[in-house]
């Protein structure tokens, strides 16, 4: 990015600082504001490189700060009686607006921290999303732990494509499969309804969609005798994605006809937003709609099938039943079906297949980094508890329990963890507007939005919290020697606290939550 | 208040005024100064001047002067520090601290 590019982002966010302030004040001296604003960014000590710029940000955040974050009368210090339970709300209020003061007068190291923690965590909830994506939740397919994809493979290639004929064999005579289906994605033309486009069509039996849990929002699904040889139809189904974004989410779909691949096929349904294909499908066609009808011969190796596992039985059962029924096949059919067998793989390890590693990898990485960006922070805190033990002895020679100095310094590591937790999922939720924009156009509402980043934002303040209670009970002891006869810490109030601040770290994620869920489809889309 | 003692002032030159005296020291931003602004106009020591604006200058600015009871108060406040100020001097507490023979 230029330095010009980042100078007048920098002035674009004074700016927007400057609509930050208390709207009493705004109405009075709106005008005087913004000119004063105007002038700051003409002053020679603000401008006009990217460090004056930066020094203008963080002298307008302070003003922002002290005139938001009003002090409370004279300059109070925390009494060391333990507080009465009505007052632990006024004292945590109290302690927030000590912790915010104080970031505000340490620019420089509030900065680091919070850019420390905001990429550690942005990074770890970036790929820890996907991990959890791909490698924690349940597939989103009935019985997902049963479902399997069979392969043919030879004596030399695992996963080749098999015979329609020989997956006909699979289904009638393995005993270990509830039900086997036919699939074979292949790109299709579609002309004759405005622009020719390229779809990703997925020949099927009408058993496969049932078998992956497809539902119809509009219309059905295929009927068995609509995908089989002799009775077959040319009706499609088309997804629920490619009904939105390619047809406009017309209702009227339904009984249209869509020239595939130069064939006339009626629109008989569009399956529900609920239902994703694992082979990517925007359009499914009956089998016998198979561009090419050599398919249909025994020796052509032309589709792959997906099958769902009896319940109770294992996937090394039914793979060696299915190299059972494979080896019968090569005995009975030597010309065509000779050395062939088959092969069975769980389908989450053929959908995840090589990335699990990868992935594991690189969130050990991602981990390793996050807990560098904690210790580099726990270790500018440690330099600044030295630079405080003056503070803290004053205040323990007031009479403040551990208990009581604990909480203030628990108190000023969350909100400097709920900054940078903030500004990390921020940071993600900016990289995700694309994928934020898929959803939405896929039928996502704003509401399951702004649950999923909370959820990951949720992730992030446990982590926090434990960050926030290991720092503050180390900066306890390490001011110990400084405080004489003082009680013990209170785990009542603690525990509270902790809660308490889960709360507002929580809350302060509901920000970039929010902004996410306002993401217009159209405008993060266009932006690709 | 004292930034207003020789002439009515727009707030950013009220601001580079207290920035001068201060040496750096008190740097207020719009918010904190209009704040107190808002307050001395409310106490009725600052008012907004309604001259007419002089050529070339920004529209959006209000300037700003002392009233005749701000101008009271002001010199009032100065007067009791200046006692304070004396007291120090007579007990000497703004000398140097000379390390003291053991």
């Amino acid at each position: 990015m230029s330095a010009r590019r980042s100078a007048a982002q920098a002035s674009h966010a004074a700016r927007a600082i400057a609509r930050m302030y208390p709207a009493s004040l705004r109405g009075a001296h709106g005008d005087e504001i913004a000119s004063f604003v105007d002038d700051l960014r003409g002053d020679a000590r603000y401008g006009p490189g990217i460090v004056g710029r930066v020094r203008l940000l963080v002298h307008l955040a302070r003003d922002l700060i002290a005139v938001r974050v009003p002090a409370t009368g004279r300059t109070r210090l925390p009494l060391g009686e333990p507080p009465r339970r009505e007052r632990r709300l006024e004292t945590l209020a109290h302690d927030a607006r000590l912790a915010l003061r104080g970031m505000a007068n340490r620019p420089a190291f509030t900065c680091v921290a919070v850019i420390t923690l905001m990429l550690g965590i942005g990074a770890n909830t970036a790929i820890f999303s996907v991990v959890s994506a791909v490698l924690l939740r349940p597939l989103p397919f009935p019985h997902a732990e049963r479902l399997a994809v069979l392969w043919a493979t030879n004596s030399t290639n695992r996963q080749l494509l098999a015979s329609i004929d020989g997956v006909n064999d699979w289904r009638a005579r393995a005993r270990t499969f509830d039900d086997i289906g036919i699939v074979r994605t292949q790109s299709v033309n579609l002309t004759g309804a405005g622009t020719p486009d390229r779809l990703v069509g997925s020949f099927v039996t009408a058993n496969s969609l049932t078998l992956l849990g497809a539902h119809p929002a509009l219309g059905r699904l295929f009927v068995p005798p609509e995908t089989e040889k002799g009775t077959g139809q040319a009706v499609a189904i088309v997804s629920y994605g490619a009904w939105r974004t390619r047809f406009g989410a017309d209702r009227r779909i339904l009984g249209r006809t869509l020239v595939l691949n130069g064939r006339p096929h009626v629109v008989v349904g569009v399956t529900d937003s609920a239902f994703t294909d694992p082979f990517g499908a925007d359009v499914w066609l009956p089998i016998t709609s198979a561009p090419n009808q050599n398919w249909f011969q025994r020796g052509t190796a032309s589709v792959w099938a997906v099958g769902r596992v009896r319940d109770g039985v294992s996937m090394d059962r039914a793979q060696r039943d299915l190299s059972a029924v494979a080896a019968q096949l090569a005995r009975e059919y030597p010309a065509t079906n000779a050395g062939s067998g088959a092969l069975v793989i769980r389908l989450r390890d053929w959908l995840v297949g090589t990335v699990r590693p990868t992935l594991l990898i690189v969130l050990a990485f991602v981990g390793v980094v996050l807990l560098i960006a904690c210790a580099n922070v726990a270790n500018l805190q440690l330099a600044r508890a030295t630079r405080r033990r003056r503070e803290m002895s004053l205040r323990a020679a007031l009479g403040a329990g551990r208990s009581r100095l604990v909480r203030q310094l628990l108190t000023e590591n969350l909100v400097l963890s709920a900054l940078g937790g903030a500004a990390g999922v921020s940071f993600t939720v900016a990289q995700r507007t694309h994928e934020v924009g898929i959803r939405m156009a896929l039928g996502a509402r704003r509401s399951d939005v702004t649950r999923m980043v909370l959820v990951q934002g949720g992730r992030v303040v446990l982590v926090s919290l434990a960050f926030g209670l290991v720092g503050a009970l180390g900066a306890g002891r390490l001011i110990r020697n400084q405080l004489f006869g003082v009680s013990a810490a209170d785990p009542v109030s603690l525990l509270g606290v902790t809660l308490g601040l889960g709360l507002v770290a929580l809350a302060a994620c509901y920000l970039p939550a929010r902004r996410a869920a306002r993401v217009d489809p159209m405008v993060a889309l266009r932006a690709e | 208040m004292l930034a207003l003692a020789d002439g009515e002032r727009h707030g950013y030159a009220i601001a580079r005024e207290i920035d001068a005296v201060t040496k750096g020291a008190v740097r207020m931003g719009p918010g904190t100064l209009y704040g107190t602004l808002q307050r001395l106009v409310a106490s009725a020591l600052v008012e907004p001047s309604h001259a007419p604006h002089r050529s070339g200058d920004d529209p959006r600015r209000r300037y700003y002067r002392l009233t005749a009871r701000g101008r009271s108060a002001l010199k009032t406040e100065i007067d009791r520090l200046a006692t304070v100020v004396s007291v120090a001097r007579r007990r000497h507490v703004l000398d140097t601290p000379r390390p003291e023979a053991v």
